[in-house]
């Protein structure tokens, strides 16, 4: 066992590189999955809007400042025209609504006037917003032509907007947290992808210097025992970086991730980490050169995470796009941990679906780790 | 001499196909993995029919107009948006809970919406609903005062499109543009390869040929100077071929301001490159060691100004602002950011002046590290 031995004291020479990667990364991972967008639902973020009234304090501008006040986040900002871009640029707003002078009086004379709006360009919510404050105009409008004064016209509009359809079946307090270990873990899947494949990269180096190559070839101990020592060792590490993820989402997030649910996901973490794993084996065969690696793998872990749905939720992805992240294992690793979450009941039907993922999975990383053997060999053929 | 050495770098660059390949490929794989990622947010064409149930009986019968609106959102053709069917309410519950559909409606006194789980779709059919409930009370309301209302054409207003807003400026630009922003400093961040690579060769404790060219006579300045200039060239290139790529064959918007993004674009690839020099130069450390640091170090970089969760962005130019403010990816995001918000502005020239000086500074500091060298031994 002594190839298995000297892997680690290579770590061990790699070691205060290898910590900063992880510490980075775990920083990444922590300060991604705790920031406010941090969960799968778009359309329940509400947007940061700046209501600027040119116009005087009407009854028509009055609701609709009330009504804007339920639909989204007002934000208290005094600020003049020219301020106005640096709130939407410093991310204080996201959304700037103006209401444009003598707008009640040309909206009672069914001039039709429009309120002008200014959006930040990293806001998905905005445009959802606006939709529902169109409804309080049309509908205030309807009643003005239909011979309402404005004041009832107001008042009617605004309690036909209050009433919402009831929705039942989601217990709301388990929700939150199942959203944001949902995210965390398919966020995660880019982080240990990139992690593993530089440090698995970085260590194989070392074994794959000519010289050392070569020496290795004439010893004694056998070509496969030494690459099953090897492989040992690369295990053993993965473990250990798997494990501090795993670790740090238990202390985010604590008991869910011992419900049946979190400890499914787990487990799917686990096997993707070992797919990732086969994966950077293959690229630590094949790719000598460190600056490439780098580059390497940064191109495969953002690429196929992006493709596969751990940034942009898997439900906003175009179906060519998914067509094409199919044969991605992150595709399917992130396919799971959605539906782990999305269970209602935890019956067999749902368990056999999730573990067929897991084996679909599982195959992936079977197929890269004989795609490394036979390069492997033919390597050592040509040698 | 100079024009010598310049020719000798530029063929040795070249001659690093690999490096040279995944540099180039980097920016132009991720746009177009960004590109297939954001295309269908902004297309809101591709859409799902969304299966539902609907629970029948006397109260939906008694809904006015519900039927109808259950009709006119389930026929078949291009506007279809659910696929409903008419059950009971058991039959409903089972169908919920086999996933068989995305959620069931039941009238009581209003529909009621039963659901497993909240998702795009729902919010969809919610809104459905909702519409119905007020836009019935507004129709009741409207009779109550005028019970003529619906001969004078109450339904077609009801139905009328119409909006009360107005966008300013470019509001329509798509909110993936941030990813661009932040690939576009990446890339010129992994210049700083090309800075290694310059003084990997020059420097006597980095490889055997930096040995030999170092105790060579040949002045420091005018080797970093004409090694550096071959790298910026090679790194101008590329970064103008991938922009040509993510701007022309993507076609992503950066909006009328071409002249101003390529000045950025060379100003962020000099820094880029000059990270690297100063890197390689200033650190005790192996070439592999420098060389994850300006890898990782690029991609932590980019993190902070937002490339995989925007809010990063914010959160630091509000709790670190000194840090946006050095942060060279976020000098070049920002300044994409402000030609987009203000055009030309003075934002831009800061930040454009700002990563200048940085590259000047740490070129001056590079040139200051490799100068009078000794060695014990290597």
């Amino acid at each position: 066992m002594i190839i298995f031995k000297n892997y680690f004291q290579i770590v061990k020479s790699y070691l205060p590189l290898i910590v900063t990667y992880v510490v980075i990364f775990l920083a990444i991972a922590y300060f991604a999955t705790s920031s406010s967008t941090a969960s799968t639902s778009y359309t329940d973020a509400k947007p940061k809007v700046l209501l600027i009234n040119n116009d005087q304090n009407t009854t028509l501008t009055k609701n609709f400042e009330k009504y804007l006040k339920k639909v989204s986040d007002i934000v208290d900002l005094k600020v003049e025209e020219e301020k106005i871009k640096d709130a939407l640029f410093f991310g204080k707003v996201s959304y700037v609504i103006t209401i444009p002078e003598n707008f009640t009086n040309d909206f009672i004379a069914l001039k039709n006037p429009k309120l002008e709006t200014e959006q930040a360009p990293d806001s998905y919510s905005a445009t959802y917003t606006e939709l529902l404050l169109n409804k309080y105009f049309k509908t205030v409008s309807i009643y003005t032509e239909m011979g309402h004064d404005l004041d009832e016209a107001t008042s009617l509009a605004m309690s036909d907007l209050e009433k919402v359809t009831s929705v039942h079946g989601i217990e709301k307090s388990d929700l939150v947290n199942a959203e944001k270990v949902v995210y965390y873990y398919n966020f995660v899947s880019y982080i240990l992808l990139a992690l593993i494949i530089v440090i698995v990269g970085m260590v194989m180096k070392s074994y794959n210097t000519e010289s050392v190559r070569k020496r290795n070839l004439v010893s004694p101990i056998s070509y496969r025992s030494q690459n099953r020592q090897i492989l040992l060792g690369h295990f053993t590490f993965t473990v250990l970086i798997w494990l501090s993820f795993a670790v740090m989402s238990i202390v985010l997030y604590g008991g869910i991730m011992f419900s049946p649910q979190g400890l499914l996901v787990m487990l799917n973490s686990f096997i993707a980490v070992m797919v990732f794993l086969s994966i950077a084996f293959l690229i630590g065969t094949l790719i000598h050169n460190e600056e490439a690696l780098s580059s390497i793998s940064n191109v495969l872990a953002l690429g196929s995470s992006f493709l596969a749905g751990a940034f942009v939720p898997q439900e906003f992805l175009g179906s060519f796009t998914l067509g094409i992240a199919r044969f991605l294992p992150n595709y399917w690793y992130i396919k799971n941990t959605n539906e782990i979450f999305a269970m209602t009941t935890i019956g067999t039907k749902e368990l056999t679906q999730i573990f067929t993922t897991m084996g679909i999975l599982f195959l992936f990383g079977v197929f890269f780790f004989i795609l490394t053997n036979i390069i492997s060999k033919r390597k050592r053929q040509i040698a | 001499m100079f024009g010598h050495i310049f020719k000798n770098r530029i063929q040795i660059i070249l001659h690093d196909r690999v490096l040279l390949f995944w540099t180039l490929i980097f920016p132009i794989a991720l746009g177009t993995f960004f590109n297939l990622a954001f295309s269908n947010l902004s297309s809101s064409t591709s859409f799902e029919v969304i299966p539902v149930a609907v629970v029948e009986g006397e109260k939906l019968d008694s809904a006015v107009g519900l039927k109808d609106l259950f009709e006119m959102v389930s026929k078949k053709g291009n506007n279809q948006l659910l696929e409903i069917t008419y059950t009971t309410k058991e039959k409903a519950e089972d169908l919920l809970k086999n996933d068989e559909i995305d959620g069931y409606i039941e009238v009581k006194d209003d529909p009621e919406l039963y659901i497993n789980n909240n998702s795009m779709s729902i919010t969809m059919v919610k809104s459905i609903l909702d519409e119905y409930r007020q836009q019935s009370s507004t129709i009741e309301n409207i009779l109550k005062k005028n019970p003529n209302a619906l001969e004078e054409g109450l339904m077609e207003k009801i139905m009328k499109n119409t909006s009360y807003f107005e966008a300013q400026d470019r509001s329509d630009i798509d909110a993936s543009v941030i990813y661009f922003y932040t690939l576009i400093g990446m890339m010129c961040m992994y210049g700083g390869f090309w800075g290694l690579h310059t003084v990997e060769d020059s420097e006597a404790n980095l490889s055997k040929r930096g040995a030999r060219v170092s105790i060579s006579p040949i002045s420091k300045q005018k080797m970093l100077l004409a090694s550096f200039l071959a790298a910026f060239c090679i790194q101008i290139i590329e970064v103008f071929v991938a922009l040509f790529y993510i701007i022309i064959v993507l076609g992503v918007d950066f909006g009328n301001h071409l002249g101003p993004l390529l000045l950025l674009a060379t100003v962020g690839s000099f820094t880029g490159i000059a990270i690297g020099t100063f890197i390689g130069v200033a650190t005790k450390c192996k070439v592999d060691t420098k060389i994850t640091i300006i890898s990782m170090g690029s991609l932590f970089l980019s993190f902070l100004s937002g490339m995989m969760v925007i809010d990063m962005k914010y959160i630091i130019s509000e709790n670190v602002p000194i840090l946006a403010k050095i942060n060279p990816v976020s000098l070049i995001t920002d300044a994409i950011y402000s030609l987009y918000y203000y055009s030309v502005s003075s934002r831009y020239v800061t930040n454009v002046l700002i990563l200048l000086v940085i590259g000047v500074i740490l070129g001056l500091g590079s040139y200051w590290f490799m100068r009078r060298k000794t060695y014990d031994n290597i």
